[in-house]
């Protein structure tokens, strides 16, 4: 089983809870409730992004970076997750997750320069608006509400 | 007035009254006193060593220079790599072809399988244990990986890292620690053999083994025999200096002896193993047994041989005179020396002692250099390091270094560039070894840096070209000035005419500037791409003068330029003065869509106790808007199919889609290329030292360089991400106007939505489609056939 967990802001919670709902899954829901207090469970569905014909290696190396986010070992998974970049630099996937991961360490800047560059490498939608989230959410956390709209606007048009 | 000065006699005669007087108890008391200051002095000299020898044992005993590692090679099914290639990556770590790999550093090569009892290694996210495992191999790639033990499918495994330096130690005194229990037993068995068979019983002096050296001595009529202790050796080498007196002597033994009273036998053997010294290359000093296996065989301590441990612990009393590399007779007959020992106690039988001295002596063809074998590479891992890092801490904290190189890549750098400069001197009749070099080649979608040749002579630790010298950068700078036009979708397009006709600017102070073309003609109106793709001056010049020399010149600083870069007119044609890293940065962020990652030669830093101190994780900004940076590229792949490298494309299968761009300089004194795949990035300078021509142009020199190289590199296709606002276009090439079917001479161009010519050229009327492939002809048409063929393969 994958998972993967994305942030979002208390006031959003609800909102992306109801949009994610259907694609949660309880297990995953647990730990990453167990992650944080602020936290929305939200299940990363490979296949929604495409990501089903990943090489083995780079499923193996995702699923350790999992493993990695759920015991709290961030900088291992990031660590994982650029092993897989070397790999499979062209899949946009692990380009966003790596932004994902980002973001879960406050590093905006770097949330939203990796997300770009998921979307610069794909054109599926649920990726791209996924992104755009990333970067909405950055932008959030560095207090940059303008670009934060932005982005939100740019999710939506996907 | 002199003083009146007493009678001799009658003072001599006063003395001697009171000296008989005093005579029975002052020769007593005297004694007395001289023994007892005698006893102070002894006392506080036994405190003063007391303190010496404890203060030094118990804090940091020594310096150990950062060592530093290549990346780590991942294996993993699909990975393009043949049997072969793996036999000698595991070679060039010292793996043992073996019959039946289960020692940690071994292997087994079947027809189409490898065996490997892989090292275990700590890496940045933890320790990765050594096992066993099978790899098979289809005929160019890995095809899987399983575990010997359970049979299990490995997805993934990480062969560990080459060490290949070490920063400059202190006093040049190079050590790897290892730990008593990580020592082989019969390494112990043979130094205490050979060196100090009492260790287990004497207390720092051992009286009998000094008699009888001193009997062996007396009968040979010379020294042949030594009857220090190993504590007395690691006195003398650990705390005091090389005299030989006899008041160092016995401060050793006083120090030996207090030494034991302190510390356990198994510290002090453990101190020694990593204290000893056991051999020279240049000014670096072998010490340690860790580091010295690493030395002469490649291989960790644990993996050594009987003969090798022989070897090794026979050098001990010489490591000059028995120094295997360059006398290897002597060595041999040392080795054979304390092979003999071993049997003659009973630690080996007749057959492993006759197999034994049948062996050779295993070391390695070559020392590895006291500055690596890489330095140019080292040079840039220590400037990268010096940012983060205090010069004494590289040198002395023991730090282990996981760096970003690629030995395979870097060897096939070097002997690329070495091979063709002097193939080019030969064939144009220049003076042999006139002619210089510069390789850096990294990874574009990450910046990590794979090689980097600074010299034609590699190992030479000299000037590093790479990293310093600074060279105008000609035709390089191209790509910045149509980048920058680019970057005005609103005004500019791969489509836009441009003239390629004389330009004259007249410049306070100097001489006017009126750039030539290459061919010395000028060629009129052309679409842009071809005057990238041809590399015009004349129509460069003007494009970027009608942009701006400063918005170019913040285009290259976008790109990842940090130095200050002169804003005249000629800097359009490349009369800047940049290094090859520079470069390499700039071309960075271009193939990889517009995205920079600083160039980095350093993935993790460990401490001297293996715990993770600083990852360098991956950094990318984007600096560049995709749809600009997808046109650039898309030009700069024009330049191979149909401009100034076209020379490339027989050498190379056109499904690589390799992009670059050649360089040359005034008068032919520099030779650049910069070319890319989809995985590799190489910018390549040739010229001379001394500034003088050389007569090569970018494609006859660094060109030539780049694609020796590149032939033998495992190259993935430069696909490129045609972003949601671009679309494929058809323009005449002739007015720059959009054009159908119905123009002969059409082009498919990307455009940028809302970009471009609006209005229609004359040629243009209702064709189909289905006629153009048959009416399209000319350079063109190449590059048609080559969009059709990428329609295709997205369409898959």
């Amino acid at each position: 089983m994958k998972c993967f967990y994305r942030y979002s802001s208390c006031h959003q919670r609800n909102q992306a809870r109801m949009a994610d709902f259907n694609r949660s899954h309880a297990i995953c829901g647990v730990v990453a409730l167990a992650v944080t207090a602020c936290a929305d469970p939200i299940v990363r569905d490979d296949a929604e992004f495409g990501a089903g014909d990943q090489a083995p290696v780079v499923v193996a190396l995702v699923d350790s970076a999992q493993r990695d986010v759920d015991r709290g070992a961030l900088e291992q998974a990031s660590d994982s997750l650029e092993r897989a970049l070397r790999i499979a630099p062209g899949d946009a996937t692990i380009w966003s997750r790596l932004a994902w991961l980002r973001l879960r360490q406050d590093a905006y800047q770097q949330a939203v320069q990796l997300a770009l560059r998921s979307n610069s490498m794909t054109s599926d939608k649920a990726l791209r608006r996924y992104n755009f989230r990333i970067i909405e959410q950055a932008y959030r956390g560095m207090g940059d509400t303008q670009r934060a709209d932005g982005a939100r606007g740019q999710a939506r048009q996907e | 007035m002199p003083a009146q000065r007493p009678s001799k006699k009658r003072t001599k005669k006063r003395v001697t009254k009171r000296s008989r007087q005093k005579a029975t108890w002052s020769w007593g008391g005297w004694l007395r006193r001289l023994a007892l200051f005698g006893v102070l002095v002894a006392v506080a000299g036994v405190v003063w060593l007391d303190l010496t020898i404890r203060s030094k044992f118990e804090g940091r005993r020594w310096s150990i220079p950062a060592h530093v590692y290549s990346r780590p090679l991942e294996l993993y099914s699909g990975l393009k790599l043949t049997l072969p290639q793996l036999t000698a990556e595991l070679a060039s770590r010292g793996y043992r072809a073996s019959p039946a790999p289960q020692v940690a550093g071994s292997y087994s090569v079947g027809e189409s399988a490898i065996g490997i009892a892989t090292r275990d290694f700590v890496f940045w996210d933890g320790k990765q244990p050594a096992r066993q495992v099978q790899v098979e191999f289809d005929t160019e790639q890995l095809r899987r990986i399983t575990d010997a033990t359970t049979q299990a499918a490995v997805p993934v495994l990480r062969l560990d890292p080459r060490l290949i330096g070490s920063v400059s130690p202190v006093h040049h005194e190079d050590r790897s620690l290892v730990r008593l229990e990580d020592v082989p037993e019969q390494l112990l068995t043979a130094l205490l053999l050979i060196e100090d068979r009492n260790f287990t019983r004497h207390f720092g002096i051992d009286p009998r083994g000094l008699a009888r050296a001193m009997w062996v001595n007396l009968r040979a009529g010379g020294v042949v025999q030594g009857g220090s202790t190993i504590t007395q050796q690691l006195v003398k080498n650990f705390y005091l200096t090389a005299d030989r007196t006899l008041r160092r002597k016995l401060i050793e033994m006083a120090m030996a002896i207090l030494l034991e009273f302190h510390y356990e036998k198994h510290e002090i053997l453990e101190a020694y193993v990593n204290e000893v010294f056991l051999g020279q290359a240049g000014r670096r000093a072998i010490h340690g047994f860790g580091l010295a296996s690493q030395f002469h065989f490649g291989r960790p301590l644990r993996e050594l041989t009987v003969p090798e441990i022989a070897l090794l612990v026979g050098m001990v009393r010489a490591p000059s005179y028995y120094n295997p590399r360059r006398k290897p007779e002597q060595a041999l007959a040392r080795r054979n020396v304390v092979l003999d020992k071993l049997a003659e106690n009973g630690h080996i039988d007749a057959a492993e002692l006759a197999a034994a001295k049948r062996s050779s002596l295993g070391v390695t063809d070559v020392a590895p250099a006291s500055t690596g074998d890489y330095p140019a590479f080292m040079d840039f891992v220590r400037r990268q390091l010096r940012r983060d890092y205090r010069e004494d801490d590289l040198r002395s904290a023991g730090l282990s270094i996981i760096t970003t190189i690629d030995p395979e890549i870097q060897g096939k750098a070097e002997r690329a560039l070495k091979k063709r400069l002097a193939g080019i001197e030969s064939e144009r009749a220049i003076v042999s070894g006139t002619l210089q070099g510069a390789i850096i080649v990294l990874r574009p979608d990450n910046g990590e840096v794979l090689a980097v040749v600074g010299d034609r002579a590699p190992t030479f630790a000299g000037f590093n070209r790479v990293l310093d010298a600074r060279r105008p950068i000609g035709s390089l700078v191209k790509p910045a000035v149509y980048l920058a036009a680019l970057n005005r979708s609103e005004r500019y397009s791969l489509a836009t005419m441009v003239d390629d006709a004389p330009v004259y600017l007249k410049q306070a102070g100097s001489a006017a500037w009126q750039p030539q073309n290459y061919d010395k003609q000028f060629h009129g109106p052309v679409p842009l791409i071809s005057a990238l793709s041809r590399s015009y001056n004349a129509a460069t010049a003007r494009l970027g003068l009608e942009i701006g020399v400063d918005v170019v010149a913040d285009t290259m600083r976008a790109l990842g330029i940090e130095r200050d870069i002169q804003r005249f007119p000629s800097l359009l044609l490349g009369a800047t003065n940049l290094t090859p890293v520079e470069v390499a940065q700039m071309y960075q962020t271009l193939a990889n869509g517009g995205f920079r990652a600083p160039l980095r030669s350093i993935l993790s830093v460990l401490s001297e106790n293996q715990r993770p101190l600083a990852r360098y994780p991956l950094d990318v900004q984007q600096v560049i808007d995709s749809e600009p940076a997808y046109l650039i590229n898309f030009a700069l792949q024009q330049v191979v199919l149909d401009g100034t490298a076209r020379s490339l494309q027989s050498r190379f299968p056109a499904t690589v889609q390799l992009a670059g761009k050649t360089g040359t300089t005034d008068e032919f004194r520099d030779s650049w290329f910069a070319g890319y795949s989809g995985n590799l990035l190489a910018v390549v300078w040739v010229g001379r030292d001394d500034n003088k021509p050389t007569g090569l142009s970018g494609a006859s020199g660094a060109m030539r360089v780049w694609s020796d190289m590149m032939q033998q590199l495992s190259l993935e296709p430069l696909v490129l991400n045609m972003p949601q606002r671009i679309d494929m276009t058809m323009v005449d090439p002739v007015s720059g106007l959009r054009a159908d079917a119905s123009c002969a001479e059409a082009i498919e161009l990307p455009l940028i939505e809302g970009s471009g010519p609006r209005e229609y050229a004359d040629c243009a009327s209702s064709a189909s489609g289905d006629e153009v492939g048959q009416r399209v002809r000319g350079w063109f048409g190449r590059l048609l056939d080559r969009i059709e063929r990428r329609r295709h393969e997205r369409a898959k």
